[in-house]
């Protein structure tokens, strides 16, 4: 059976328009179904409560400003992994694709804008390709996404490592003064972010967005409305590629350098921060808004446990909690939603 | 808002009190700065000991009262360190101390501080930042001493082994290289075989046991890490101590007093580079003169089991080993050596934390 583009698209919305649509709606169901977003809000506006109770202008733009930048690679990575995460997958190879970015960057960035910008695409197109690569032996080898990644993840850390052994290279002075340039008081991070919420909500109504979603959420079933799975493995995987190289370019901005080794920190944030955001690890379920709000409230803590003048070993301790309650809201939630389902 | 500067005053007035009266048997009152150090890693004995021996050093001798100490470990992560040096910077101190994860990926942080009119010193591990000072051990000097204190010992003549450290490690290859400059200028000494000791006594023992094997007339040892595994390689072996030269861990230094004909020299990269980096940091403060140069050496003491005369780098000096004077066999066999900088006492126990 032959099925057109349109009738795949709407195969797969099918779902979503079915829950808004039902008349006597779930308001319960659907509460619970946003239970893993809620908590994640409510623990950012108490982290935000603290601190501002104990510092100074948390409340302002400067503030704004500063802890975006702090979490803006973060929340890069988060965002491809986001897409991985819906899909129903797992991407251990950002943390190679970071420091393959950086260490690219920093032996290839010249003071020549022209060249610094064909070697930032070029940065960009590698992500894609390798994630693409990834997604293609993940579905012609029919492997673990977790196996695939963590090979891929050994060769492009090996790959940064003979490039570059020991952190170092550098970038052209403005590089590295993007992360601080404004435009009506807002640094460049903020529009970033801003950027990344309004290609959430563009993508995710696009055709790719909706497959990616709906083969996470039920495979079988999106492989039987003629979704292509290979297809939609390289577009997910290449997608988390991409946004890693991002990762990787907006990184040297506030390192300079470029490091072989640096990657590995971002991987388990970036699962971390989507699942605090309420992304399900089951896949097909989760937004990008959630993700974001993960990865601040990761990058809050680390202030508020430096305010409250504590030791700095709470940050994991507290992070681990907050982790554990966003995973319990969110099975809770999972639950709800299998239970309205049957 | 005049009642509110009125208060501020009276507060700063009452603070200032309170400093006359805890330094009256002073001439002047000297003022207390606030100092952060920013560690990245305190997974291993070193770095232990270099945040014991800084919280210990500005409370006793000349910086006691100086310096309000507030370390931040950042969990050995780029990014945690540079979220936490921004958090710092936001504190307005007077002085970071860094001890760094990165020496390139902390810059523009660092320059960030600078520029806030922040005294940046990083040590041990340090950074390449214009800007900020650099406080670490002169490896060239240490090497330079071992390989003078070998020739001296063997009279020019002999066949050594060389510990080749942990393969690709620039510091390693540093060590070599400095080893091998000196005994290029003793033709009568004889590089005989080679070792990766890995810094570890295990791999240092297995590597001088097969040499050993292959040449048992060897007449010193060059060893990069602990040297206990060489002294064990030659007693297992039923060889004659020889002279040997490695780093210098308590351990090291007991196993060296305690070893009956046992030849030692043990060069010196001492945790209280803390302490040191607090002091540099303390002295810019207090005077607004800054060194001629961002890059700081320091040269320690080694110690050594026999002062024998040598062609020593200028400005070195040694201690002799001895059991509870400058090694400890009560105290933990991974304190570093020696515990306390010159110019303030720390005891041993102070430095292990015991």
């Amino acid at each position: 059976m032959v099925m057109s583009a349109e009738q795949t698209v709407e195969r797969a919305q099918m779902p979503a328009q079915a829950k808004d649509t039902r008349p006597g709606i779930d308001w319960r169901g659907r509460a619970l179904d946003r239970a893993p977003f809620l908590v994640a809000c409510l623990m950012l506006a108490l982290i935000v409560a603290i601190y501002g109770s104990l510092q100074s202008g948390v409340l302002s733009l400067d503030e704004l400003n500063l802890d975006t930048a702090a979490a803006m690679t973060l929340m890069l990575a988060a965002t491809g992994q986001t897409i991985v995460l819906l899909r129903g997958g797992i991407d251990l190879s950002i943390g190679g694709m970071i420091s393959l970015g950086t260490v690219f960057a920093a032996t290839r960035f010249t003071d020549d804008p022209s060249t610094t910008a064909f070697w930032a695409l070029a940065i960009l197109g590698l992500g894609f390709l390798i994630g693409a690569l990834n997604g293609l032996l993940i579905s012609l080898l029919k492997l673990q996404p977790f196996l695939v990644t963590l090979a891929t993840w050994s060769i492009l850390n090996g790959v940064a490592m003979i490039i570059l052994p020991t952190d170092g290279g550098s970038v052209p002075g403005w590089w590295v003064g993007f992360a601080s340039a404004q435009l009506l008081g807002l640094t460049s991070p903020v529009w970033m972010l801003l950027a990344l919420l309004l290609f959430w909500w563009w993508f995710r109504a696009t055709r790719a967005g909706i497959t990616i979603q709906a083969s996470g959420s039920n495979e079988k079933s999106a492989f039987l409305s003629g979704v292509s799975i290979t297809r939609v493995n390289i577009v997910t995987y290449g997608l988390s590629g991409l946004f890693a190289a991002g990762a990787a370019l907006f990184l040297i901005t506030q390192t300079g350098a470029g490091s072989p080794t640096i990657g590995k920190d971002y991987i388990l944030p970036s699962v971390a921060a989507a699942v605090i955001g309420g992304v399900s690890l089951f896949g097909g379920r989760g937004h990008l808004a959630g993700t974001l709000i993960g990865a601040f409230v990761l990058t809050l803590i680390g202030n508020l446990v430096f305010v409250l003048h504590v030791s700095s070993y709470w940050q994991p301790v507290a992070s681990g909690v907050i982790l554990l309650l966003s995973v319990l809201a969110s099975s809770v939630a999972e639950k709800a939603a299998r239970s309205r389902v049957q | 808002m005049q009642s509110r500067s009125l208060c501020a005053g009276l507060v700063a007035l009452a603070g200032f009190a309170v400093c006359v009266g805890a330094t009256s048997g002073h001439a002047e009152t000297k003022k207390t700065y606030a100092i952060y150090l920013s560690n990245n890693f305190v997974g291993n004995d070193w770095r232990q000991q270099m945040e014991r021996v800084a919280n210990v050093a500005v409370n006793k001798g000349p910086l006691k009262g100086r310096v309000d100490l507030k370390i931040e470990n950042a969990e050995n992560t780029v990014q945690a360190q540079i979220n936490s040096l921004n958090n710092i910077i936001r504190q307005k101190p007077d002085a970071i101390l860094i001890d760094a994860s990165s020496a390139e990926a902390l810059n523009p942080t660092i320059k960030k501080a600078c520029d806030a009119g922040i005294i940046v010193v990083s040590f041990d591990q340090t950074v390449t930042a214009e800007c900020a000072y650099k406080l670490h051990s002169d490896f060239d000097i240490m090497a330079n001493n071992q390989a003078e204190w070998m020739a001296s010992m063997l009279g020019g003549k002999g066949k050594v082994f060389m510990d080749r450290g942990l393969a690709g490690a620039p510091i390693s290859e540093q060590f070599e290289k400095n080893f091998g400059a000196v005994l290029k200028k003793y033709p009568g000494i004889e590089i005989v075989g080679y070792f990766n000791g890995n810094y570890a006594a295990g791999p240092e023992q297995e590597g001088v046991a097969s040499l050993l094997a292959a040449h048992p007339e060897v007449d010193g040892i060059f060893s990069q890490g602990y040297g206990t595994g060489a002294i064990k390689a030659l007693q297992n072996a039923d060889r004659p101590m020889v002279p040997v030269v490695a780093a210098a861990f308590n351990g090291t230094g007991v196993i060296c007093a305690e070893t009956k004909g046992a030849k030692c020299w043990l060069g010196a990269n001492p945790p209280s580079l803390s302490a040191e980096a607090i002091k540099l940091a303390v002295d810019i403060l207090d005077t607004g003169k800054k060194p001629p140069d961002t890059t700081v050496l320091f040269n320690s003491p080694g110690l050594t089991t026999d002062m024998v005369a040598a062609k020593y780098a200028p400005n070195s000096s040694a201690v002799k080993i001895e059991l509870g004077k400058t090694v400890f066999p009560d105290l933990a066999p991974g304190l570093s050596l020696p515990v306390s900088p010159s110019w303030v006492e720390i005891t041993p126990k102070e430095a292990s934390g015991s």
